[in-house]
């Protein structure tokens, strides 16, 4: 069975805010995982495991702040999602000239969308408007390396690192100026696949949003009460 | 030559968010030419669609499954149904129903005897079953039993139905819930969002409820005919016509404008820029005068046709009549002819009329212009995308600003007091809908949802006392928790009717208004709310069907005719 991206981005979202993320970071993990889905990539798989590792942490212990190009939390371990979205709202102290290396990023392949969303780069492979740029960047961890270059994303590198729960180092930096990037070129994806063990992981952490019922709640909530057979 | 009626510039401006945007008014707001409704027939009457059936196979007791296609220039969808023959106690227009009269999907082309197949071991089941790309909507409709075998009754005696009844009811079938873009795994809007013929919102849904009510008028005369096939007859044509099709609408369509903003900026903007075009036109001509003259006299049949049991409708639909009564009254003897008589009329109106009277008024004086307002059903959809993403470097300083200008509002609300927080939104687990419970008795606070912008404005700008000059970047990086309304502040700052000038978690908040801006927009008509939460409407009525659409007008349906009025 697949899936609509308006499907997946509103399961992604609760199942963040299920997690416990504030509603407007929730936002952005509805938005980079239908990203991913929609680049071909297992987004959802990485948001299920990230999910799984901070349940129940301290946020705060997950602030992002840059030294000497070195980006690193207080928790020891980044959040793909709040490191994300300081990245493109420009809160670290980089410069995408020198580059930076975050230190043990969980479910690294989430900082992609951000880091297309910094570079103006959408999954369908045009150039979104906002950040007009001819950059090219580079992302690399493990046996990993994805190159954001002509509004396009190319993909090198081996599946189970793509997915690992945490890379010990992730460098973004500029990638060398090569007529065509090395990697699979991403082709754009109208429908998301979900396993059923990711699928049952989200919608876990999504169930916590909803109120359970009381018949009361069904009558008041909704403002039923009426025949409806008329 | 160029005429006034040329000219796109006007020196009158649109109205100020601060009175549009409030829920009083919002829940006085009335179809027009921008309504989605009329955007569809206008266009399928332009381009020549074509309509036929290429299945219909219905037994006596109303059980079966029928394909009504519709065919654009470049493009054909289907609607695609089952009908079912439900026992009574089973008729539930609540989400938490599981079986219907009928229900139906859009497909997207012209469907084979596998995909009808595949459909019908699904689309029946609506929430519990799914769709794929190629299905466009999933919606379904009970009978109205007051009406339906009444009409069937008659029709198989050979008999016209009772006019009367009809006006008291006016559908045969009520849908409860139409679903699109991307829901149960039917296509994303964004697949389809290029095509010209969806590039206004909700044209889909609305093309599936026009075929809607095609199907169940072909319904009843069908079982007539099965019942007594030699005596049964056809309704008369214009008797047919006046029935809409019904839709009962509650709390899951009521956040949808809260989590659209960029996208109810554009529609509020749209009607906003029609309203000041016609009141900065210098003069009118003859024919708008008497076109605007006699739709005020069919409002007035509209009004008297609108039929309501809940008191706080009863009162606005009393204040609608007598506004129109005035209206009626003043245009028989206003100059409307020169000396921008359209803003004189809107400056009499404001001074004169309620909230409903004036509302109306500002889609009676735009009729006569379809050259001057058609063209914005091309500005009414959004690309969300575009707007998401925060701008980090905008200066604080420029944020409290921005929250002093367009929130003042909600930063002279005293949020610690009870009834200014007393309700909470939130999904209930049952039926994954939205729902509305009470903060300080019932246990639903920690399963609030993000939807009173303005007590999160409020919170934000406290903790914007706290912190040093800076980029909001920085603001984000130490509060994540108002991510989602600094997200919201900067697209309210580019689209001023983006936001709801209003406490949307008040004690006296009645979400039924919510639901008629959206539904007005739509192009419904006689809203009838059950309670405060929910109401049913009716859609379509007095339209030209699809075999009558290449010879009629495809704008003149909004208001019943006078020729109607009964004795």
């Amino acid at each position: 069975m697949n899936w609509s991206l308006n499907e997946l981005d509103a399961m992604a979202r609760k199942a963040a805010r299920g997690a416990g993320y504030s509603w407007g970071l929730a936002e952005e993990a509805g938005r980079a995982t239908r990203w991913l889905a929609a680049a071909g990539l297992p987004g959802p798989m990485c948001l299920a495991q990230l999910l799984a590792a901070v349940d129940g942490a301290d946020f705060k212990d997950f602030t992002p702040a840059v030294s000497a190009g070195r980006c690193t939390a207080d928790s020891g371990a980044l959040c793909p999602l709040l490191t994300g979205v300081a990245l493109c709202d420009g809160a670290l102290d980089y410069s995408p000239m020198q580059g930076l290396t975050l230190s043990n990023l969980s479910a690294p392949l989430l900082l992609l969308p951000f880091v297309a969303q910094t570079f103006g780069i959408q999954a369908s492979g045009t150039q979104s408007s906002g950040v007009p740029t001819s950059e090219r960047v580079r992302l690399r961890w493990a046996e990993v390396q994805i190159i954001l270059a002509h509004g396009a994303v190319y993909l090198d590198g081996v599946v189970g690192d793509l997915t690992c729960a945490q890379a010990e180092s992730v460098t973004l930096d500029p990638a060398p100026a090569e007529k065509s990037p090395k990697g699979v070129l991403l082709a754009p994806q109208s429908r998301a696949v979900i396993d059923v063990a990711t699928r049952t992981c989200l919608e876990g952490f999504a169930q916590r949003t909803f109120a359970p019922a009381t018949e009361a709640s069904r009558l008041a909530g909704a403002g039923a009460g009426l025949s409806d057979n008329d | 030559m160029s005429t006034p009626l040329d000219n796109p510039y006007h020196d009158i401006p649109r109205r100020d968010p601060g009175v549009v945007m409030r829920l009083a008014r919002m829940g006085a707001s009335h179809q027009g030419r921008l309504s989605f409704m009329r955007i569809l027939l206008r266009r399928m009457k332009a381009e020549n669609w074509h309509f036929d059936v290429p299945l219909f196979d219905i037994d006596a007791r109303g059980v079966g499954r029928a394909v009504y296609s519709a065919h654009g220039p470049e493009r054909s969808y289907s609607l695609v149904l089952f009908a079912n023959d439900l026992p009574p106690e089973k008729r539930s227009d609540r989400v938490i129903a599981t079986e219907w009269d009928v229900t139906f999907t859009l497909f997207d082309g012209i469907p084979t005897a596998d995909d009808i197949t595949r459909l019908s071991q699904n689309v029946p089941k609506q929430e519990a079953g799914r769709v794929t790309q190629t299905e466009l909507s999933v919606s379904r409709a009970n009978r109205s039993v007051r009406l339906f075998d009444h009409v069937v009754d008659r029709l198989a005696k050979g008999q016209q139905p009772d006019p009367e009844k009809i006006t008291d009811v006016g559908y045969l079938m009520r849908t409860t819930a139409v679903y699109g873009s991307g829901k149960l795994g039917a296509a994303d809007r964004e697949q389809i969002a290029e095509r010209p013929e969806f590039s206004a919102p909700f044209q889909v849904e609305m093309l599936s409820v026009y075929l809607t009510r095609a199907f169940v008028l072909d319904l009843v005369e069908h079982l007539a005919w099965l019942r007594n096939p030699k005596q049964a007859v056809k309704l008369d044509p214009d008797l047919r016509r006046g029935f809409g099709i019904g839709n009962s609408t509650g709390l899951g369509m009521a956040p949808f404008l809260l989590n659209h903003p960029s996208l109810l900026n554009n529609w509020i903007c749209a009607r906003e820029e029609g309203l000041a075009r016609v009141r900065s036109l210098a003069v009118a001509t003859p024919e708008a005068v008497a076109k605007m003259r006699d739709l005020t006299l069919r409002a007035v049949v509209n009004a008297d046709r609108w039929r309501t049991d809940h008191p706080v409708q009863q009162t606005r639909l009393a204040t609608l009549k007598a506004d129109l009564a005035l209206l009626t009254a003043h245009l028989e003897t206003a100059d409307l002819f020169q000396d921008q008589p359209w803003n004189r009329l809107w400056l009499w109106a404001e001074s004169s009329l309620g909230l409903e009277g004036q509302e109306q008024l500002a889609a009676l004086v735009t009729e006569p212009y379809g050259a001057l307002i058609d063209e914005m059903a091309h500005c009414m959809s959004a690309d969300e995308a575009q707007t998401f993403r925060i701008d980090g470097a905008m200066p604080l300083a420029q944020v409290t600003q921005l929250i002093e200008q367009i929130y003042g509002w909600a930063l002279d609300i005293d949020w610690a007091a009870r009834d200014a927080q007393a309700r909470v939104w939130y999904t209930s687990q049952e039926k994954l809908e939205p729902r509305l419970g009470e903060r300080f008795d019932e246990p639903v606070a920690a399963y609030e949802q993000p939807l009173s912008p303005g007590r999160d404005v409020a919170r934000a700008y406290k903790d914007l006392q706290t912190v040093d000059a800076g980029p909001v970047a920085e603001f984000l990086l130490c509060h994540p928790e108002h991510r989602h309304v600094i997200r919201r502040l900067q697209i309210v700052a580019r689209c001023p009717y983006a936001e709801i000038h209003d406490n949307t978690i008040s004690s006296d908040m009645m979400p039924i208004d919510l639901l008629r801006l959206k539904l007005s927009f739509f192009g419904a008509g006689h809203f009838d709310p059950r309670s405060d939460r929910w109401l049913r409407i009716t859609m379509f009525g007095n339209a030209p069907f699809p075999h009558e659409l290449a010879n009629a007008d495809p704008d003149s349906w909004s208001y019943p005719p006078l020729s109607d009025v009964p004795g």
